[in-house]
């Protein structure tokens, strides 16, 4: 077990909301970075730019990322 | 700095990580309120314990740190160190407070890499740019 850091799996193409967390975390370590600013995390409802939902492995953004911005997360790897 | 726990007393150790939480130096206390406020505190400087600045940084395993890089931020400049060497992978580093990205490799602008405890930015920062590292010591 250890924190990782990795870009989320998905299309970044100013449309595509929905990425996938390649990483199984401990719950409440999970921090999601778009271009460098920490996203606030819900558990349900609908997010804005700013939020994102997560599902388990599943991100809901609240703003589509261009093709060229940076999202990444960080967790503790179970 | 070694890690003072193993030097003085634990009480001593907490008193002075209690002051490093809340900024707190003794020289920056009214010497009246001093006598009044706090006596550990009074006990700390009748002991004449080396009192720590905001930037001082305790150090021992499992200890969450945020300090300054150290450095030469001058544009040009990309090696950086902290004071210690964090678990794998525990580091996070802001650069002008937005979140840097660590990559394994060679990094590039927003992103850095780490080896021990010096780190390579992928964009220098400039003399005016703050660059805090948090971190959880190895």
């Amino acid at each position: 077990m250890a924190w990782v850091t990795i870009d989320l799996d998905g299309t970044k193409n100013g449309a595509n909301t929905t990425f996938s967390i390649p990483l199984t975390y401990l719950n409440g370590t999970l921090t999601i970075f778009h271009n460098g600013a920490a996203v606030y995390i819900l558990s349900s409802g609908t997010p804005v730019s700013g939020q994102a939902v997560v599902m388990g492995s599943n991100v809901v953004m609240g703003i589509a990322p261009d093709s060229t911005d940076r999202l990444w997360c960080r967790g503790y790897e179970t | 700095m070694a890690d003072l726990r193993g030097t003085y007393s634990t009480q001593i150790a907490l008193v002075l990580q209690r002051m490093k939480d809340r900024d707190v130096n003794l020289d920056d206390l009214d010497p009246s309120r001093r006598n009044t406020r706090n006596v550990t505190l009074m006990g700390v400087e009748r002991m004449k314990l080396p009192v720590l600045n905001t930037r001082t940084v305790l150090s021992s395993t499992g200890t969450f740190i945020t300090e300054d890089v150290a450095g030469t931020k001058n544009s040009v400049n990309t090696s950086f160190t902290i004071s210690n060497t964090p678990q794998v992978g525990s580091i996070l580093l802001f650069h002008n407070n937005v979140a840097v990205k660590k990559v394994g490799g060679s990094a590039v602008s927003g992103e850095f890499s780490i080896s021990g405890s010096t780190i390579t930015m992928g964009l220098a920062p400039d003399s005016s740019d703050s660059l805090i590292a948090q971190y959880v010591v190895a």
